[in-house]
């Protein structure tokens, strides 16, 4: 029996609606499965509503709140691709918590994303050759560089070219220039010997890939109602589509890939959530892209892919921390001419840390992200001391000076930082195995945050800003929504499930593109390196389909 | 599926109709509220929190945002907020003037008025600033807030002398 589809593919976001679109342009017959509804951002303008025009003001109520009581990423503007905690439920020891934040959507999470687009360097892929902790990535830069190329100039990223070893420069569109209270970051910075540089934010500040350029509302993270910014289902989707190769099917909770005597993929096992019922589906080949965690959790229910014992293991992240919050002198009462909150993106600190030295005490690095000036709701007022007409004009003298930074730390891979399905039998409501996730932090963060505040304190100093607050954290882990590893690549399949080509070692045409294949985190954020690797495995999948040799063992 | 359902947009007009009348705050608490949230955000050249109806948002607030047990804190504290004002100076908050006021809110935020002084001016404080910031004057006029348009360029920091 012929199957149905040459590739089925899970999961629209970054990965899945990369590789989606990869494979149907080289003339593959895709089937898309996508857990979530079809929800187009562009048809929806609540975003650029008047605040006061809003129910509550914006807020959400306390019955609304209560179905985010986990995902407090949810608010008024994007809680609707926002998955609720009941919807599908996790498990986490008590204790350790974990924030797990998801967005069953065609688009996925990249229709809220924080955009910025990093290209990873051989610092990152080779790391654990540096320091000892970890495995080294199977890849190098070189491997990978066409493929930032390629995806950068089919998203738009605006940034600007430093020519830092550590931060390899890319193809960008114009960057958006920074605001006053950054250029006095920067200026901190500087002194300290450090780089603050326009952020990499993947939005098109000239018309361009049939989208049109930022029109600087600055709420990107409320979804983009132009498609300026980029979202796989503004842009991945529709090219998919017009190839003619694809068929996408939304509302489509996959269980399990199902293998053939063989252990050949031979389709998957989905429900509707809808209706319940479970269907399968036949292919040559699958690609899970279902974000880090989803597609792990299929790999488990699946039972397939695991000989290396790996999958689960292995999750990292970014931990949080360090938030401070001040206020530049000169800046006081001093209002922009413009619509400053308009930026689309921040500005950002590269990593500057174990790269010409070795810190003492941490490996790994970690990077700030800063901003400043006015915004829509004056935040810091409600930690202002006072009352009265001196108090309101306390507020409209800060209200344009403020300025604020965070850090993105890279956490390490630990033993005890894992995933498995729940050991208590816990299903969601469609009877899928759910999962227990479990990480904490441990000496090596623990010392970075210290480091991390120690920073950002030395850098406000520097930069001549008045520290108002400080928040020395860590938030929760999962707060960066950068989860990754738990089906790490590599180049022995002993210690890793998928090999350099994100390809499973076990199941020769199963290939997992989302972050689960990362070996490390790195302290650059994801994304970007996701769609790169997406779009060189669907090339592989081709290429070997091609050659009769996607069902083909490694020796 | 409730992810989806299609947002509600009604404008918050009901707040400012003339026959308005309070669903959750009675009339004296109202009048309450209106001149703690003025105390806290008075008119000076821009409007204060009385002209742009602080009192009205705190009272839907009251009825659709905010928890059961912050409702109930919120209540409880404008119960004692007279008891504290009559104990000091024979009246209640509202029949107080405007320094027999101010003096109640300075003693409350230093902690001079007790436990109960400190809590129920913090949440009073954030309820008035929300309702204020959040309003079209307290925002455009007082603020002069002017984004969340659509402008066809980002200038930046055009300062040389922030530049260096």
């Amino acid at each position: 029996m012929s199957a149905s589809y040459d590739v089925i593919v899970i999961g629209s976001g970054a990965a899945g609606g990369m590789a989606a679109y990869q494979l149907t342009k080289s003339g593959a017959k895709v089937l898309l499965l996508e857990a979530g509804p079809d929800v187009d951002p562009r048809r929806d303008n609540s975003r650029h509503k008047k605040v006061w025009d809003l129910p509550l003001r914006g807020a959400m109520s306390p019955q609304e709140r209560d179905r985010y009581r986990i995902n407090k990423s949810a608010n008024f503007y994007n809680k609707h691709v926002m998955m609720e905690d009941a919807e599908e439920p996790y498990s986490t020891p008590a204790g350790k918590p974990f924030v797990w934040v998801r967005s069953r959507v065609v688009g996925g999470k990249t229709l809220h994303w924080g955009r910025l687009s990093l290209r990873f360097s051989d610092l990152d892929f080779q790391a654990a050759s540096r320091d000892g902790h970890g495995v080294d990535w199977p890849i190098r830069y070189g491997d990978v560089e066409p493929y930032y190329s390629y995806v950068e100039k089919m998203i738009g990223v605006a940034g600007t070219r430093e020519g830092l070893p550590h931060l390899p420069d890319g193809i960008y569109q114009p960057a958006v220039p920074l605001r006053c209270g950054e250029h006095q970051l920067r200026l901190g910075c500087e002194k300290l010997g450090f780089r603050l540089i326009p952020g990499r934010m993947a939005v098109v500040t000239r018309k361009d890939f049939n989208r049109p350029a930022c029109h600087y509302c600055g709420y990107c993270g409320r979804l983009c109602c132009t498609g300026a910014m980029f979202s796989s289902r503004v842009s991945f989707i529709p090219w998919a589509m017009k190839t003619g190769n694809l068929t996408m099917r939304p509302n489509s909770v996959v269980r399990a890939v199902l293998t053939d005597a063989e252990g050949f993929a031979r389709g998957v096992a989905f429900t509707d959530p809808l209706t319940k019922k479970e269907q399968e589906i036949s292919a040559n080949a699958v690609v899970l892209g279902a974000s880090t965690l989803e597609s792990t959790r299929i790999l488990l229910n699946s039972r397939i892919a695991n000989s290396s014992g790996q999958v689960g293991r292995n999750l990292c992240e970014h931990v949080m921390a360090a938030k401070i919050t001040g206020i530049v002198p000169k800046l006081r009462g001093k209002m922009p001419s413009y619509a400053e909150d308009g930026h689309p993106g921040f500005a950002y600190m590269p990593p500057f840390q174990n790269i010409a030295k070795p810190e003492k005490d941490f490996i790994r690095g970690y990077s700030f992200q800063g901003s400043s000036g006015v915004s829509e709701y004056p935040g810091f007022a409600h930690s202002t001391d006072g009352f009265g007409a001196a108090f309101k004009r306390r507020v409209k003298e800060m209200y344009p000076a403020m300025v604020t930074m965070e850090t993105n730390g890279e956490v390490l891979t630990h033993r005890e930082n894992f995933v498995e399905i729940d050991p208590d039998g816990a299903k969601d409501p469609y009877g899928i195995p759910t999962l227990r996730i479990q990480l904490t932090y441990h000496e090596n963060e623990r010392n970075m945050i210290q480091h991390m505040n120690q920073k950002a304190e030395e850098i406000f100093r520097a930069a001549g800003i008045e520290i108002l607050s400080r928040d020395p954290g860590p938030r929760p882990p999962g707060w960066s929504i950068h989860e990754v590893g738990t089906a790490r690549m590599g180049s022995d399949r002993r210690t890793s499930v998928l090999d350099r080509f994100n390809r499973s070692h076990d199941v020769p045409n199963l290939f997992v593109v989302d972050g689960a294949a990362f070996p490390s985190a790195t302290a650059l954020e994801p994304t970007l390196t996701i769609m790169a690797l997406a779009a060189r495995a669907s090339d592989r999948l081709v290429q070997l389909s091609k050659r009769h040799e996607l069902r083909k063992r490694a020796g | 599926m409730r992810r989806r359902e299609v947002l509600t947009l009604v404008p918050l007009s009901s707040l400012a109709a003339d026959n308005w009348r309070p669903a959750v705050l009675s009339e004296h608490q109202n009048r309450t509220v209106d001149q703690l949230s003025e105390r806290i955000i008075p008119r000076t050249e821009t409007p204060g929190a009385s002209d742009v109806k602080v009192n009205r948002y705190i009272d839907q607030m009251l009825k659709a945002g905010l928890e059961q047990k912050e409702r109930e804190h919120f209540l409880s504290g404008l119960e004692w907020l007279d008891k504290y004002c009559r104990a000091q100076r024979v009246q209640p908050f509202a029949d107080l003037d405007e320094a027999g006021q101010a003096a109640a809110l300075t003693a409350m935020q230093n902690g001079e008025a007790g436990e109960e002084g400190v809590r129920f001016f913090r949440q009073m404080k954030d309820l008035t600033l929300r309702g204020y910031y959040t309003s079209r004057e307290g925002l455009l006029q007082e603020l002069e807030y002017r984004g969340n348009g659509v402008y066809t360029s980002y200038p930046g920091c055009t300062h040389p002398e922030h530049q260096k």
